[in-house]
């Protein structure tokens, strides 16, 4: 457990020294700025439009900077060595990687309280008052995304270089974001095993479910059982995720 | 004193797919060495001898595909890494990180017996950046240090929780004149303290000077190991010749306690003779002077000399 504590402090003090942590920090708080100028814009639905544009560029900033630190997180401690020395050390690469990805989530939280408190600021300023229970909770769900796709890095870093996780993470992220729209709208002519393999994988990595703006601007409504089936979805995915990421990494050769 | 644990290295090869291009590559072969306890052992070796490889099978960073390797008579665990202490060849440091923050990381890490308590902790990490002069830079970060310094911070990280087994991947490297002469003495005073210590490095002369043993790879495999004592105790001594002719040179081939010798170029030959014993290497040398030829050195053998390496480097000698 020490180390595990170790390791995560340490990636939290990598990730919180990280050249990408400021720039990512003042686009969170530029974007709830520019949510804010279009909300006043509109003639109607203020808070619609706030949450609307801001939930759009907190989703993607946050999910930019979660698969950025996820990626960073392995691949270059490979690249720059440090995972040698750490591993040569009594650490087991369980908990190496746990440590890692526990110190990504610590870092993706203090980026978001940060964020959230800028977030609340604006509403203040717009005579919102505090945040709603539900307003909360779409944050929640996007924290939870950022955990996911953060933990989606981290695996494809533990057998790629940073480039390729790079690439790979983002490409699933985008997956995750069309798989329900796709499996949808699919042709009526489609192959009945090709309409079960679709919505087979979109049931399984459906990213949407952790978008709650309809739910906090009072548009869409979702029960407290709805909400902890969409938790435990998330939870879980991450999960697996680490599970296979730490399989996968125990038997890695560290030859760099 | 305690004995330190010994290393041992038993039939091991490593075969690792490099890319579509190289596809499968051996770079460890049937690999058997024994890093004595107690001992300082230099691994030596061309580049890409599997000289790094072998140290990180060692720290268990690298598994064999075959044969095992073990520290203390057990196979490499995390109870294991806990004797070990690691230097390797280029800093391996989170440059965002301070020094401080390098040796607490390192100590909770390891956490030694003797530094359980904060306060030791605090006395241990205080103390060790002072012997590597870190003190005063104990709060800039390691992007910040000179090479010279993040070496320094490497030994203090390597040590700083008294391992019982030392590994150093070119402890000298980056270091200027200053750097070297304290890094001998630190590995000096480890080498006196008992511990086992294995020394890569190029540097012949520090490996002279520093070691009990000497292991070397060529193409991952052991083509020579010796004990110190097998070379100096028995008081080998060389002899280098330049300006031989070919009449010379068939004499040398011929010659009894000839160890290693080699080829020059256009003045002639040059030819460093190894001798078991003082008494032939006198008899060779005053052959050598009355036939007129170029007596270049003549004194006690080095453990290793160029000489030997390269004999077993596979390079430009004669057979």
């Amino acid at each position: 457990m020490i180390s595990v504590f170790m390791v995560m402090r340490e990636s939290f003090l990598l990730l919180r020294r990280d050249k990408i942590f400021l720039p990512a920090v003042a686009a969170g708080v530029m974007i709830t700025i520019f949510a804010n100028i279009a909300s006043e814009w509109g003639i109607e639905e203020f808070r619609k439009i706030l949450f609307d544009v801001g939930a759009l560029g907190f989703h993607l900033t946050g999910c930019l900077v979660a698969i950025f630190w996820g990626t960073k997180t392995v691949s270059e401690a490979r690249a720059d060595g440090s995972l040698e020395i750490q591993l040569a050390a009594p650490i087991g690469r369980v908990s190496w990687l746990v440590g890692k990805y526990l110190g990504l989530v610590l870092a993706l939280i203090f980026f978001w309280l940060l964020v959230l408190v800028f977030w609340q600021c604006i509403m203040f300023a717009n005579d919102f008052g505090g945040m709603t229970q539900p307003q909360f909770m779409f944050f929640v769900f996007q924290l939870l995304e950022w955990s996911l796709v953060g933990a989606v890095a981290l695996f494809y870093s533990t057998f790629a270089g940073v480039t390729i996780a790079l690439f790979a993470t983002i490409s699933t992220w985008m997956a995750g974001l069309v798989s329900m729209p796709v499996a949808q709208n699919l042709p009526y002519g489609a192959k009945g095993w090709a309409v079960d393999v679709v919505q087979g994988l979109a049931r399984f990595w459906d990213l949407r479910q952790f978008n709650l703006s309809g739910f906090a601007t009072g548009v869409e409504k979702i029960g407290p059982g709805e909400l902890q089936v969409r938790g435990v979805y998330g939870i879980l995915l991450i999960l697996i995720i680490m599970t296979v990421s730490c399989i996968f990494f125990r038997r890695r050769d560290v030859l760099a | 004193m305690s004995v330190a644990p010994g290393i041992k290295v038993e039939n091991v090869t490593k075969v690792v797919y490099s890319d579509v291009t190289k596809g499968r590559q051996t770079i460890v072969s049937d690999l058997s060495v024994t890093f004595s306890p107690g001992r300082s052992s230099a691994l030596l070796g061309h580049n890409g001898a599997g000289k790094t490889t072998t140290i990180k099978l060692i720290l268990g960073l690298v598994r064999p595909t075959r044969g095992k390797v073990s520290i203390d008579g057990q196979p490499v665990g995390v109870e294991q890494r806990r004797m070990i202490g690691y230097m390797p060849e280029v800093n391996r440091i989170p440059l965002v990180l301070t020094p401080t923050e390098v040796l607490e990381f390192h100590v909770a890490t390891y956490n030694p017996p003797k530094l359980r308590d904060a306060k030791a902790r605090k006395v241990a990490i205080e103390e060790a950046l002072r012997r590597v002069e870190l003190w005063e830079h104990r709060k800039k970060r390691v992007g910040k240090l000179s090479k010279g310094m993040a070496r320094r911070l490497a030994w203090a990280q390597a040590t700083i929780h008294d391992p019982s087994v030392l590994i150093l991947d070119e402890p000298m490297s980056g270091l200027d004149p200053t750097g070297r002469l304290a890094m001998r003495g630190w590995i000096s005073d480890f080498r006196a303290a008992g511990k086992t210590i294995v020394l890569c490095s190029h540097e012949l002369a520090t490996v002279g000077e520093l070691c009990d043993d000497v292991s070397i790879l060529r193409k991952g495999s052991l083509v020579y190991s010796s004990a110190h004592e097998e070379r100096t105790a028995s008081g080998a001594y060389r002899l280098s010749l330049s300006g031989l002719d070919e009449k010379a040179v068939a004499a040398l081939r011929d010659g009894a306690g000839l160890k290693a010798w080699m080829r020059g170029h256009q003045e002639g030959f040059t030819a460093h003779l190894v001798f078991a014993d003082y008494a032939s290497a006198a008899e060779w040398l005053q052959a050598a002077l009355q036939r007129g030829v170029v007596v270049t050195d003549f004194g006690p053998a080095p453990m290793i000399d160029e000489h030997v390496l390269l004999k077993f480097f596979g390079k430009e000698l004669e057979s």
